[in-house]
């Protein structure tokens, strides 16, 4: 059980942190969904082609980091509202890649390549579940141990700071945005070449619920790692729910978003109830 | 307040004509054919022009119900769920109420629809108003929750099983708004734009509470210490804006596919975003708005109709839209108030 | 080494002009800096001080002319040069002292405890305790003063720039910070010192700079000016005393009558530290009660909780007698209450509005016709009876201060409130609208208004309150005109806690 949940919540857990990052550094970052399904269909176009599911992953990384360009372009040298930004990169990418899979499939569907092999594991555990594990320990490393975590953590709090001390906040944000691309690739890669197929929507709203992980986790590593370890274990006692409730599959696809909005609600009870203000 | 005649949109719409005559000159082995669908091949035939009309219609109405939430200074991206759910409880209203006759039927579909979907975004603004739940979030979250169920009784329990598709039962013929245009969908609620557009002109320009609404949504901070009742602020006009999406779903209905089929929103919630940020977030905007964007999409969906293109060009460019739509460096400046409630 | 003063900085020609508005705080100004100097720059509230020394520490950039150090004109240059105590902290309140010290543009991982023992060392040298493990957020203003100070010594940084580095002490600790200038002075460092109190410049400054609106008016020895002159090249003309008699200020209200506004037993805390202990006071018609302290975790908690936007955890608010708990921004307001917030840009006008929409925000405006116009029209007549530059169609924004807060001013006390509550309101002010404003607050008292006054100012709490009460630490002591405690060191001492830091 702890496996199945740990290898359900490694995408979650690597977009939550490309998210934190952003998010650390003052960017509302809503592209994380796109990016991860730009990034599980370049995953398994390049591994299907070359037979390597290490180019695969290479390529989806490029993917998440190329659409983070665009994310980039559009908030920083275009002085858009990132959040608009992000939806056009949300609607874009899913547009792309069917179109992409109709020239390159002939359809708009599931692609499941033959000879896909099977991802190196250690122990049972996959290998981006290690990277999503090592990259939090990373994050909190840079975070409280480096000049860059220290610039990450003022530039979402004060930029003035960073400006005094002669550092550029924008160039800050974009390297952030650049991150967290690099993890939402990785995200994207463990979650179709975990599964060995691409199914268009395959992101599921995940890139959403890595944001509300953000908030639930109080923005700090351990408390995102945390709330999408149990966003996993809902979705996973969701999914036995089925077999013995007898629910249909399609109804439990609502309920991530059910669950992610109870979970908003209830962090929004609690912060409304302490004396800060906004 | 000045009246603008060029829109401060035009650069981006301008980039975005062309971003997708490129694409079709690049990738079309006949691009000239392709071309000619794209733009004028709109108007050629009953069929395309009134097909282009009547999302011309819905869109304006959404386009309306975005325009509304951004200048109470709330974001409703529950556009989708709720034009779905606008559409499914005129599906049900038709199927407890089978006996009506026509017209009082059909206006009552129409308003379970719009009850619906205003019920759908009034929960995100309850949220917002006592706990100060994110409106964003909780909208998206509420409609792609609400979208999955739907799709879910579509599907099951309100399945026609003499359907080989995955739709409800057909509405009967006196529940149907009947074309003006045949054979395309354009029908009589093209009246609706034209009533409800200057409507909520006059409503957020020249009334106490559109003054309040749109206070409310330029500075929070200000209206709530200066005593303005933020209650019916963050919730009224989340409200309307969720009212005229399932108007939209129940018109969908009752006006283009006469049951209720999986994903027959197809993106009116997010093209409706699409529109008020062409429109300008201002009410006099979302007629053109809708127009530019219902005639680039019908010219999308014919170009590739009639042609060899592979590439979802409608959702392409809509996507190229967005990614420019916001920027302050491709908009035309105008010594004019910029519409505040900036998301985020 | 010649003893003769050297030139450390140069300043040709420097003008400065904010592109949003095209409000030039800087023009034209020429001016040696001398190693090993202590120069005092002053001017009033928006003389262009704090920009010219946002110039020099390389913060800002300059529209035009040079700043030249012996390394070069390049911003870094002078970033490296110059270390500067900011009016307004910048601090990260999320990250802890030390890293906001830490912060600079080296990326790599750091030894933290090694750089704390290095920072620690300059902390013993100078006699400077700090916490440097606590949470910039909850430092108060003379700890964040010395924060950033601590920092500028361990950077070894040559040049000290001190804006108004006394407005958030007490003048004990003014007394000690000044010590500590001639000592750093002593060791070869050149410090800038800016501020509007002749007073402290006659005392420590070897050359004095007087600005006024983004001019350089002269620069002299110190034994070379007077502080008449100083005044007038400040003020610009002859203004008098630069603060108001007290004989102006109305008398303390009978006890005999029922107060329009009462806290009894007021606590609060925050993130589990207690914020307010067991306040109470009363408010009669007609006085100025003013309440000086420290804003951060200090008077920002009275101005949130009788704003109504933060609820306490126990202790009960009463308006004209009547228990209004839970209090809200809207059962304020609806009780008739006026309130000019320290936040004026956020609480006190929409920057993005025009004139019109925020003069109208509190009164519904009756009649026939488009609101809208309703609203312009009584806008024109509003703006022309209280004086006020700007037209009913204009966006605030592009309003000076002064002229906002003018408007704000006017707005609040239009309908003759039973209840003012003002915060901070001469913040950002020059002197006549200073002055202005005073005289208007004892107006509205003497026509029967009870006047809350929340200030960190000394001055302004002691030229206009009839009583003072002074929040240290939480807790609330008053003071009347008439006790014998009721003097600037007392008082100025209670309000900064100058006893800890």
């Amino acid at each position: 059980m702890i496996f199945v949940i740990l290898a359900s919540a490694t995408p979650l857990i690597l977009a939550a942190l490309g998210g934190l990052l952003t998010e650390r550094a003052g960017v509302l970052n809503i592209a994380l969904e796109g990016m991860i399904l730009g990034s599980a269909f370049t995953a398994i176009l390049v591994s299907s082609i070359s037979g390597s599911l290490f180019q695969g992953t290479a390529a989806a990384v490029l993917a998440g980091l190329l659409t983070a360009v665009v994310f980039n372009f559009g908030t920083f040298t275009l002085k858009g509202n990132p959040f608009i930004t992000g939806l056009g990169i949300n609607v874009l990418i899913p547009a792309l890649t069917a179109s992409l899979s109709q020239s390159l499939y002939g359809n708009q569907g599931i692609i499941r390549p033959s000879d896909m092999g099977t991802l190196p594991s250690v122990g049972g555990i996959s290998i981006f579940t290690i990277a999503a594990l090592a990259g939090a320990l990373i994050v909190l490393a840079v975070f409280f141990r480096s000049g860059k975590g220290l610039m990450i953590r003022s530039c979402g709090e004060q930029e003035d700071l960073l400006v005094s001390r002669g550092i550029n906040p924008v160039r800050i944000k974009q390297e952030m945005v650049l991150y967290s691309g690099l993890f939402c690739g990785l995200a994207g890669a463990s979650l179709s070449l975990g599964l060995g197929v691409y199914v268009p929507g395959m992101s599921a709203g995940k890139g959403w619920i890595a944001l509300v992980a953000i908030y639930l986790g109080y923005r700090r590593v351990p408390g995102v790692v945390l709330a999408c370890l149990l966003f996993s274990l809902a979705e996973w006692g969701a999914n036995r729910a089925q077999g013995f409730l007898g629910l249909p599959p399609t109804l439990i696809l609502s309920f991530p978003y059910f669950m992610t909005l109870a979970a908003l609600w209830l962090f929004s009870i609690r912060k409304s109830r302490s004396p800060s203000r906004n | 307040m000045k009246k603008k005649r060029i829109p401060a949109s035009l650069p981006v719409l301008l980039l975005c004509l062309g971003a997708a005559a490129l694409v079709i000159i690049l990738f079309s082995k006949t691009p000239a054919q392709t071309l000619y669908y794209f733009f004028p091949g709109v108007a050629a035939n009953r069929l395309y022009l009134g097909e282009m009309l009547n999302s011309l219609v819905l869109l304006s109405i959404t386009g309306l119900a975005i325009v509304i939430a951004f200048n109470a200074g709330s974001f409703n991206l529950g556009g989708e769920g709720q034009v779905y759910t606008g559409a499914i409880c005129a599906v049900l209203a038709a199927r407890q109420l089978p006996d009506l006759p026509g017209i009082p039927g059909i206006l009552l579909l129409i308003l379970c629809g719009t009850a619906g979907g205003a019920l759908l975004a009034f929960v995100s603004g309850v949220l917002k108003a006592l706990w100060d739940v994110d409106d964003l979030i909780s909208t998206f979250l509420l409609s792609s929750g609400v979208a999955k169920l739907i799709d879910y009784l579509i599907a099951g329990p309100l399945s026609d099983p003499a359907s080989y598709l995955i739709t409800t039962e057909p509405l009967p013929d006196k529940y149907r708004l009947p074309s003006l245009l045949i054979p395309s969908p354009f029908n009589i609620s093209f009246i609706l734009p034209l009533i409800l557009l200057p409507l909520f002109h006059y409503y957020l320009n020249h009334t106490r509470q559109g003054y309040e609404l749109q206070m409310t949504g330029s500075s929070s901070s200000f209206a709530r210490h200066s005593g303005l009742n933020m209650g019916i602020y963050q919730t009224l006009p989340l409200t309307i804006s969720g009212a005229l999406h399932g108007l939209a779903g129940s018109l969908v209905l009752t006006g283009t596919y006469f049951a209720g089929i999986q994903g027959l929103t197809s993106g009116l919630g997010w093209n409706g975003i699409a529109v008020a940020l062409i429109a300008g977030r201002k009410v006099p905007g979302i007629l053109p708005a809708a127009l530019f964007f219902a005639w680039m999409t019908q010219g999308s969906r014919i170009a590739l109709l009639h042609s060899d293109l592979t590439l979802e060009l409608g959702a392409v460019i809509q996507g190229i839209l967005f990614l420019l739509i916001s920027s302050s460096v491709l908009r035309l400046k105008f010594k004019n108030r910029p519409a505040g409630g900036s998301p985020s | 080494m010649s003893p003769a003063p050297t030139g450390l900085l140069k300043i040709e020609h420097l003008t400065h002009i904010f592109r949003e508005n095209g409000i030039t705080p800087c023009s034209d100004i020429s001016l040696e800096i001398n190693r090993g100097e202590i120069l005092a720059i002053m001017g009033e509230n928006g003389a262009g001080k704090s920009t010219l020394m946002f110039l020099i520490s390389g913060f800002m950039k300059e529209s035009s002319g040079r700043i030249i150090t012996p390394e070069g004109d390049s911003r870094e240059a002078r970033r490296l040069l110059s270390g500067m105590v900011h009016q307004k902290p910048i601090l990260a309140g999320n990250l802890t002292v030390l890293e906001n010290m830490i912060l600079s543009p080296e990326k790599g991982f750091f030894r933290k405890e090694t750089l704390k023992q290095e920072i620690q060392a300059v902390q013993k040298h100078y006699d400077l305790p700090l916490d440097l493990d606590s949470r910039a957020r909850s430092l108060t203003a003379p700890q964040i003063q010395r924060c950033e100070l601590i920092r500028a010594l361990w950077k070894k940084k040559e040049l000290l720039i001190l804006d108004e580095p006394t407005a958030s002490l007490s003048p004990t600790q003014s007394e000690e910070l000044f010590e500590l200038i001639f000592r750093l002075k002593a060791e070869g460092k050149t410090i800038l010192f800016i501020t509007h109190k002749i007073h402290e410049v006659m005392k420590i400054a070897d050359r004095i700079a007087v600005l006024r609106q983004g001019k350089l008016q002269g620069t002299a020895c110190r034994e070379e000016m007077s502080p008449a002159e100083i005044s007038r090249l400040m003020i610009g003309e002859d203004e008098g005393p630069e603060y108001l008699e007290n004989s102006n200020v109305s008398s303390a209200p009978d006890s005999g009558e029922m107060p329009v506004l009462e806290l009894t037993d007021i606590q609060l805390s925050e993130l589990g530290s207690p914020r307010l202990k067991k306040i109470s006071f009363q408010l009669f018609p007609g006085e100025i009660l003013g309440i000086g302290g420290i804003r951060e975790n200090g008077l920002i908690y009275i101005e949130d909780l009788l704003s109504g936007i933060i609820q306490p955890d126990s202790g009960f608010i009463f308006i004209n007698g009547e228990n209004r708990m839970p209090l809200t921004p809207l059962k304020m307001r609806r009780s008739g209450i006026s309130y000019i917030p320290a936040d004026r840009l956020s609480r006190g006008a929409d920057p993005e509005s025009t004139l019109a929409e925020n003069i109208s925000v509190l009164k519904r405006q009756r009649g026939r016709g488009s609101y809208r116009a309703r609203l312009i029209q009584r806008a024109r007549i509003f703006i022309k009876e209280h004086g006020i530059r700007g037209d009913a169609e204009q966006q605030v924004k592009t309003l000076s201060g002064g002229n906002i807060q003018k408007m704000i001013v006017a707005r609040e006390l239009e309908n003759r409130p039973p209840l003012l509550i003002v915060s901070e309101p001469s913040w950002g002010l020059d002197f006549k609208s200073r002055k202005r404003l005073h005289r208007q607050l004892i107006q509205a008292a003497r026509d029967g208004i009870a006047v809350l006054l929340l200030t960190t100012d000394l001055d302004e709490l002691l030229s206009i309150s009839s009583r003072v009460c002074v929040l240290t630490e939480g807790v609330l002591s008053i003071i009347e005109r008439n006790e014998e405690q009721w003097n600037r060191n007392y008082i100025g001492e209670k309000m900064t806690g100058a006893d800890r830091v």
